[in-house]
């Protein structure tokens, strides 16, 4: 016995894809439709190993999620996340809920009431609320410099000894220091601003910078770069400088990704790199701790 | 469209900046849309005040890491609901962790409507055995603790996690509690209002008065039929067919051992709910033909582009056809693309379906023995 002479069975599974409004009325059909949707999606979800291998990791992307939602993810990074979403149940459950959210925020939007905007207001306002581990950031910060400042202390004149054999403090180190001041970018404090754009005290949107691209083709232009990525990277050299270098490092690789990205491969394709733009000019200053340290001929 | 994210992503680098005009319009903007998220998932009061100022203290922590993380793509708002989403569900995740004996007054309003739009696409027939579902499905999140919410390993969305195991638990109430729930052929030949008579009493336990059977009937007519009506049915239900609450083991409340029963009344007449030989072989068919088809689909799928095989996922994770607008917003596509998703969708069926008839046998070879016999495997498709 076949399940095509099965007739029911076939036709309640080829209804499965039928139209929104052909709905059957009822009965034992319903029965079998049921069934037969739940034990389908259950056989669709086992990943096949080429799927899973591609899969990347569990965490969320908010902002990779809301480009998808609104049709902005084509072509790899579109498939990408198709694939993630067909092998991982949790995360198309958790699309599937965040479409159903933000209908319903759509269909029936709320004004915040005066007094908690107010009170948002001074949240925003208040330094405080900067760092949620202040104790623990503080603590790092402290242990970070005093390593930085105890493997100064060993390695450079260790090495001078070394390598060189002949100790010459003064001259060595005007040198390097001449040397670092010609070639070195500015502060890194100071490059968050530059990275940002000017935006007047006075803040108005028609009169704020946008990005020169369309963010979504510019991020599809260099899938395989993210300004957000430059962080770990210019973290391995801040590591050891403590958590306030890191911090500066981030902080100077501030702006959203795509328009930055772009900049950043147009500055680089021009056989330059031009720092007042993007975070490109950021990841080409935050290396400028390791000089210091081999600090040798 | 464009301008408006051009314009969102100049106004989250001006709060990066920390320009005080910046920032007083982002909360301008922002506030609405974090505010209705949270009226979403906390009930009313102190409590959604509190979720709403952790949300904006979440935006702005860690030198604004989430503003940060915004790209540009898509608009702010929607970048921000999610935000304020992901803030709130780790916020009732660690509530779960820290107070279980309390978290539940949050855990059920946070998921509530989640829940029952799975419910509903699962069991969309179940009008009115949906609100047992939904309690069913709370018991069990409940149980030992909340140990099955406990379980989360804390990898990926909390909410996917949660939803994924009311997923699990929908299919197994489907696969348990459907098959029992057959309404008998001479039922099915009447009309709406005496199946659903027939649902109330047999099913739904309900005595069957009149008075009682038009309130357990409130709420699936509009209007509720006149009692008059409701008598008509129940005689004419009482002349098809026993009209005798089920007796699935569920609902069994006494078990009566067999010798007992026979010193008692010889003559006592038990109703039998297990099904006739011929069921018996109708349902041993079906079950063998529903086997033989998810292997096919399984093996079948694995060579599926990827976008068509998430088209599937998301319409077999309902049981009635979901809306083209529906899917085109899960799918993160047009509406067109839908369509002709589910052109090629129907062919992939009508090629599995073809293929299955060529590799089995045609009737004439089978002879009734096949029935009793194990299903071949399926082969490669």
């Amino acid at each position: 016995m076949t399940w095509i002479r099965n007739p029911h069975l076939r036709a309640q599974f080829e209804r499965l894809l039928g139209a929104a409004d052909d709905r059957p009325d009822g009965g034992i059909e319903d029965v079998v439709r049921a069934r037969l949707a739940a034990d389908v999606a259950e056989s669709l979800e086992d990943p096949a190993p080429t799927v899973s291998a591609n899969v990347e990791n569990d965490d969320e992307d908010p902002a990779r999620t809301a480009a998808y939602l609104e049709c902005w993810l084509t072509g790899s990074e579109r498939e990408a996340y198709l694939v993630s979403l067909a092998a991982n149940p949790r995360r198309s459950a958790n699309l599937a809920s965040a479409v159903a959210l933000l209908s319903a925020i759509e269909a029936e939007p709320k004004t915040a009431p005066p007094e908690l905007l107010a009170r948002a207001r001074s949240v925003f306002a208040d330094p405080a609320v900067y760092d949620h581990r202040p104790i623990l950031a503080r603590r790092n910060r402290v242990i970070g410099w005093s390593l930085a400042t105890l493997m100064l202390l060993i390695f450079v004149p260790g090495a001078l000894v070394l390598v060189g054999g002949r100790i010459d403090w003064p001259l060595h180190s005007e040198t390097h220091l001449r040397g670092l001041d010609a070639s070195a970018p500015p502060p890194l404090a100071g490059g968050a601003p530059a990275i940002l754009g000017p935006v007047p005290e006075t803040f108005s949107l028609k009169a704020a910078p946008a990005p020169q691209h369309e963010p979504g083709d510019a991020a599809r232009a260099v899938p395989e770069l993210r300004s957000c990525d430059l962080a770990p990277a210019a973290g391995t050299v801040a590591r050891s400088a403590g958590r306030d270098a890191e911090n500066a490092v981030r902080s100077s690789s501030t702006a959203p990704c795509p328009p930055i990205k772009a900049e950043a491969e147009k500055a680089r394709d021009a056989g330059g790199i031009n720092l007042e733009k993007g975070a490109a000019a950021a990841s080409q200053r935050a290396p400028i701790i390791t000089p210091a340290l081999p600090s040798t001929r | 469209m464009f301008a408006t994210r051009q314009s969102d992503f100049a106004l989250v680098a001006g709060v990066l900046a920390e320009k005080s005009g910046a920032i007083t319009l982002f909360l301008e903007m922002a506030c609405p849309v974090l505010w209705s998220v949270v009226q979403k998932f906390e009930p009313p009061g102190a409590d959604a005040e509190a979720a709403f100022l952790q949300v904006v203290e979440a935006l702005k922590a860690d030198r604004y890491a989430r503003l940060r993380a915004f790209d540009g793509r898509a608009r702010l708002s929607t970048y921000l609901a999610l935000v304020a989403r992901d803030v709130l569900a780790s916020r009732l995740a660690n509530r779960l962790v820290t107070t279980p004996q309390t978290a539940w007054s949050a855990f059920e309003p946070f998921f509530k409507a989640d829940i029952r739009r799975r419910i509903a696409q699962r069991f969309p027939r179940e009008e009115a055995g949906r609100e047992d579902i939904y309690q069913d499905i709370c018991l069990k999140l409940v149980e030992d603790d909340f140990r099955r919410v406990r379980a989360y390993d804390g990898r990926g969305s909390f909410v996917g996690y949660v939803l994924t195991v009311v997923e699990r638990l929908l299919i197994d109430l489907v696969r348990r509690d459907v098959p029992r729930r057959r309404l008998p052929a001479a039922v099915t030949r009447l009309s709406r209002l005496d199946q659903q008579i027939y649902i109330a009493v047999v099913w739904d336990r309900c005595p069957a008065d009149a008075k009682r059977v038009s309130e357990a009937l409130c709420g699936r007519f509009d209007p509720t039929p006149p009692l008059t009506e409701i008598v008509t049915s129940l005689q004419r239900l009482a002349a098809a067919i026993a009209l005798e609450p089920d007796a699935t083991p569920e609902h069994r409340k006494e078990t009566i051992p067999l010798d007992r029963l026979m010193q008692r009344d010889a003559s006592m007449l038990l109703a039998d709910g297990a099904p006739t030989p011929e069921e018996h072989l109708l349902l041993q068919e079906e079950e063998r033909s529903r086997a033989e088809l998810i292997l096919a689909i399984r093996v079948a799928a694995a060579d599926l582009p990827v976008e068509d095989r998430y088209y599937l996922q998301t319409v077999f994770s309902a049981t009635d056809p979901l809306p083209p607008r529906e899917i085109a917003g899960i799918m993160g596509c047009g509406v067109e693309d839908v369509y002709r998703l589910r052109q090629r969708a129907r062919r992939w069926i009508a090629q599995i379906a073809e293929r299955l008839e060529k590799t089995r046998y045609s009737p004439s070879q089978q002879d009734d023995d096949d029935l009793d016999q194990e299903p071949a495997p399926a082969r490669a498709i």
